[in-house]
């Protein structure tokens, strides 16, 4: 449970404390408090039905109601007094609070129950400045509370503060009337404004728009932390959020009575006589000043009836929608401030004026003014709560306020309108523009407090603390003050300020300093100067200069001279001639004028190979050759072939070249040496076919002969049956022999099937054009024989003495070869010598 | 496309790690076929199916190219006429070669008379333009290169050939053209062989890492 604070010297004392433990003073209300205790007003308790007839006999019809700028008529207000309801006068007359009975002090967030008493009721009264006094008399006399209102302060007294904040934070309208009776030590005359509060309608409970606040922002006062604990007196909670009409519970509670039970809001709105008015009312009319034209009357419907009857005060000023202040407190306000801008708030504020008031402080007085700065926060919300408890008791007249009343004046730039944005309330002074953006619920004088107002309230509260104490504050140097953080940070957002741009256009019209006003996230600088000449030595310099005159001989075309030629037909027409006479005229002659090579390539080991091979075995050949090139294969291949046909040797064709089969059945059918053996396609031999895949045709072939190729050309089955009958494998036959005028093919029957032959040899029969590279295999044994050209095939027959193809073809050949040579030759020699001789004439003609 | 190119990786990968293991390690001991010598050949049998349909997908793609060409009245549509008509009745006379004697014969013949003597005659005409090539080839250029390559080509000639009356010709059948074959050709040609070799290897490494993935994905 929280400590209580003293109300007199502010010091926490334990819960059950009954006196301060420091200063001695009675913490605990007394026993006359406590016997209002049975008639406190607890949540769901159902309000005694008073009869509201008064209040429409009180009424005057032919008053009209306050209007904005209307000075308040001065009235008598014992007269008001007939207009209380009964149960209010009862009250009043027999359960008034005790002398020694302080009425605890009416937070700001209207629910909560007075505080504890600050000050004996004695030690007030004796103090009292005249126009307080007054009151209190009035109070005295008439006023009395109700026994709802004196159970709440009853229940809250225990657990509230003392602190400044309780003493300068008046509600408006139930709390007013309690603050000014503990100023006065009796009960405030609360003869039409204690019902006003407690039974209006929540739009005109401003005062308890503030009370949310500290609800939820957590920086309260410990005499609010109080209230709220829930060991506190009154269970329900101090306020009601202002979605909810901005009524506590308690009140709401109250509004929760029948309508008969009510005062009609017409009864609550009847003025009161003038002549009921009380004294300090009259002063105040009196002093009231007529507002300045043009402020907003937006608040008139938050002042009460009754008041609006004094007309001339001026209310219109801190009238805003949904303002908390009360009217009566607005026009206390305004009064003293014929400017009709805000109300300064109390305390924490720097007041100005204070020279003007008097420098007489009761003794009371200077304790609750020290309560209050010891209490007070320096958090912007506390503040606001403050500020709005004090406005009533801000009037800058000549009327003899009290010290402490006139030191905690506001500083704050004097305005009626309550800016549309915190950051503009900031830059702008509070009451020139955004007065009419406020939501309805928010009250005038918070939404003119500013961060810069609250420190400086804090700073001014601070020294009248120290002028409490009595500290000088002009003992403090200069540059003291000149270092005070308050004035800093002003300065410093002010500056600030200063620098943000209002934005004219877009969505973020009107909105200040959400972009930045320059260009860029920095601060703009020079940008560095850097050389534009490159730092390259020499040597880099002569690779430039080099790679530069490469690049520009290559891009430039080059000029070739034009070279005239001697007509280009003739030349080919003779080249053909020749070589046509060279050829043909020996292929006609049958006597051989070239004479036969001695030796062949691969020293006759392919006649000896063929020559061993078993008759009844199968060879396999491969057709590899073109047909443009069959002529040539076709004369290399026929003695072989010849040898091998002689024999009887089954023979199974295959190719790797589409063009093979046929090729083969031509090279079988119709080339001389090999047609005379009849063989039979089916008997003698098998044509397996193409072999598709190239080298990878080939493996397949190695691994598996039959399924590679399991039928002829005919469609017949290949091994089952005939000259292939038994061949499971390449190893099988006798000899395989390679047909092929391409030195890529034969390579490829070389690494593909070479390795996996066995002991079957594998010849090779080629072109003269694939001599070079298939050369190699046979020197290293790859291929066991190898006939190579015509000159080879002519050594073959010659050595069968069957002379074939090779053996007519020789003496052309050899013609053809040589007409080749000279034709070569003589060309090349006659075009040097034609082309110089042109060129010296063209010299010549030139010249 | 992502798993697209994953599964055409993953197997192009495994299938030619398992072909190569298939060379390495394809047969037992005995010299019968391994279970990889058993896969690899599966596999080179798919190749094989595959390299006998695409000849046929390379002559229907002639076919289509050329049907184009005559829709759309290019230059030489009248030969394009040709070869179709040409394509379609040896294509058809191939099919009916295994049943019907009469289309055997004619498509021996087609052959025969036709292609071969064609192929045949087109190298002939080779010999003149060559020896006319390099009648004007130092005319055209004349330089270093040009001279060697000259000098070596008439003097594998005047090797390989031998003269009429006079038979080798001395120093040059015996000596030079077999020296110029066999070192300096074969080595070039060898040297080209086995830079060819060192690709393939480098492809084939590439693709098995998954470098290199012609079959379509990011690389390919």
């Amino acid at each position: 449970m929280a400590d209580v604070l003293c109300p007199v010297c502010g010091k926490p004392n334990p819960p059950d404390q009954v006196e301060c433990q420091f200063c001695g003073s009675p913490i605990k209300p007394t026993d006359g408090t406590t016997a209002h205790n049975s008639q406190t007003l607890k949540p769901g308790d159902q309000p005694t039905k008073g009869d509201t007839a008064e209040f429409e006999k009180a009424k005057s019809p032919d008053e009209n109601p306050i209007r904005p700028g209307d000075l308040p008529t001065k009235k008598n207000t014992a007269d008001l007094e007939r207009a209380l309801p009964s149960w209010l006068r009862t009250l009043r007359e027999g359960k008034r609070p005790a002398s020694g009975e302080s009425l605890a002090e009416p937070s700001s967030d209207e629910g909560l129950p007075p505080a504890p008493p600050a000050t004996p009721a004695s030690d007030a009264s004796s103090a009292l400045p005249d126009w307080l006094s007054g009151l209190g008399e009035a109070g005295s006399e008439d006023e009395e509370v109700p026994d709802w209102l004196a159970g709440l302060r009853d229940d809250k007294s225990i657990q509230s503060l003392p602190a400044a904040g309780e003493e300068g934070n008046p509600s408006p309208d139930l709390g007013n009337e309690d603050w000014m009776a503990r100023l006065g030590n009796e009960p405030q005359e609360p003869t039409t404004e204690s019902p006003n509060s407690s039974e209006g309608p929540a739009a005109e409970q401003p005062a308890f728009d503030v009370s949310p606040e500290p609800d939820t922002d957590g920086n309260l006062s410990d005499w609010l932390q109080s209230l709220q604990s829930p060991d506190s007196g009154v269970k329900e909670p101090p306020a009601v959020p202002q979605s909810e009409g901005n009524l506590p519970d308690w009140l709401s509670s109250l509004s929760g009575v029948p309508e008969e039970s009510k005062p009609a809001s017409n009864e609550i709105d009847q003025p009161a006589p003038a002549e009921n008015n009380p004294d300090w009312l009259d002063e105040l009319k009196m002093n009231s000043v007529t507002p300045e034209p043009g402020t907003p009357a937006e608040g008139s419907e938050s002042v009460p009836d009754w008041l609006s009857n004094y007309g001339p005060v001026p209310t219109t000023p801190a009238a805003t929608p949904g303002e908390n202040v009360p009217d009566w407190l607005s026009g206390l306000d305004n009064k003293s401030r014929p400017d009709s801008e805000a109300p300064a708030a109390l305390f924490g504020s720097e007041s100005p004026d204070t020279g003007d008031l008097p420098a007489e402080t009761p003794d009371w007085m200077s304790r609750l003014q020290a309560d209050a700065n010891i209490a007070e926060e320096p958090e912007k919300k506390k503040e606001d709560f403050e500020a709005a408890s004090e406005e009533p008791a801000s009037p800058k007249s000549a009327e003899p306020l009290p010290e402490w009343l006139s030191g905690i004046g506001t500083t704050t730039p004097p305005s009626s309108a309550t800016p549309a944005l915190i950051l503009d309330n900031t830059n702008n002074p509070p009451g020139e523009e955004g007065e009419t953006n406020l939501p309805s619920v928010t009250p005038d004088w918070l939404s003119k407090l500013s961060p810069e107002q609250a420190n400086e309230k804090a700073a001014v509260s601070k020294e009248d603390q120290v002028d409490s104490e009595n500290l000088e504050a002009a003992e403090l140097p200069s540059w003291v003050q000149a270092m005070r953080p308050v004035e800093s940070v002003v300065d410093q957002k002010s500056a600030a300020l200063e620098d943000q741009v209002t934005e004219q256009n877009g969505p973020l019209a009107g909105l200040r300093g959400v972009l930045p006003g320059q260009p860029g996230l920095g601060a703009l600088r020079k940008p560095p100067v850097y050389f534009s000449k490159l730092l390259v030595s020499d040597g880099q310099q002569r690779y430039a200069e080099v790679l530069e005159r490469l690049v520009a001989g290559e891009s430039n075309p080059r000029t070739v001279a034009p070279t005239k030629l001697i007509s280009n037909r003739i030349w080919r027409w003779v080249t053909t001639l020749l070589l046509f006479l060279a050829i043909g005229l020996p292929f006609v002659s049958s006597t051989q004028v070239a004479p036969t090579l001695l030796a062949a390539s691969d020293k006759g080991v392919s006649s000896k190979i063929i020559g061993g091979l078993p008759a009844n075995v199968p060879v396999l050949v491969a057709f590899d050759y073109d047909p443009a090139l069959s002529g040539e294969m076709e004369a290399v291949s026929a003695p072989i072939m010849d040898q091998l046909l002689s024999k009887g040797t089954p023979l199974a064709l295959i190719s790797t070249s589409p063009t093979g089969p046929a090729l083969a059945e031509h090279f079988l059918q119709t080339t001389s040496l090999v047609d005379v053996h009849q063989y039979q396609s089916g008997q003698q031999y098998v044509n397996l076919g193409y072999l598709a895949g190239g080298s990878s045709g080939m493996l397949y072939l190695t691994g598996s002969l039959t399924a590679a190729m399991p039928v002829d050309v005919n469609g017949k089955p290949a091994w089952n049956s005939g000259p292939l009958q038994g061949i499971q494998g390449l190893s099988n036959f006798a000899a395989v022999i390679i047909l092929t005028d391409n030195a890529d093919t034969g390579r490829n029957w070389i690494e593909q099937v070479g390795p996996h032959l066995g002991n079957t040899p594998m010849l090779m029969v080629i072109s003269t054009q694939a001599e070079p590279m298939i050369r190699p295999y046979f020197d290293s044994g790859q291929l066991k024989g190898l006939v190579s050209g015509l000159p080879d095939a002519k050594i073959y027959e010659q050595s069968y003495n069957r002379p074939g193809l090779a053996y007519h073809y020789w003496n052309s050949f050899s013609f053809g070869m040589l007409a080749a040579e000279l034709i070569i030759v003589a060309g090349v020699i006659f075009g040097i010598l034609a082309d110089r001789l042109f060129l010296r004439k063209k010299n010549r003609e030139e010249a | 496309m992502k798993f697209k190119g994953i599964t055409s990786t993953v197997i192009a990968i495994s299938f030619g790690v398992l072909v190569l293991a298939g060379y390495i390690f394809g047969y037992n001991a005995d010299g019968s076929l391994s279970l990889l010598g058993q896969f690899q050949l599966i596999i080179l049998n798919i190749a094989v199916i595959l390299a006998g349909f695409a000849v046929l997908v390379g002559i229907f793609n002639l076919l289509l190219v050329h049907t184009k060409k005559i829709s759309q009245k290019q230059k030489g549509a009248g030969y394009s006429i040709v070869l179709i008509v040409t394509l379609v009745i040896t294509f058809l006379l191939g099919l009916l070669a295994h049943y019907v004697p009469i289309a055997a014969a004619l498509f021996n013949g087609a052959f025969q008379y036709i292609q071969l003597p064609i192929e045949t005659s087109l190298m002939a005409l080779l010999v003149v333009t060559l020896t006319y090539a390099s009648i004007r080839l130092l005319r055209r250029r004349l330089n270093v290169l040009s001279v060697i390559f000259l000098v070596t080509a008439w003097v594998i000639l005047v090797g390989t050939a031998p003269w009429p009356f006079l038979g080798d010709v001395p120093f040059f059948s015996d000596i030079v053209r077999p020296i110029i074959a066999q070192i300096p050709a074969a080595a070039g040609a060898r040297g080209i062989l086995i830079g060819v070799a060192l690709g393939t290897l480098t492809t084939g490494l590439r693709i098995l890492f998954g470098s290199d993935r012609p079959y379509g994905g990011k690389n390919g």
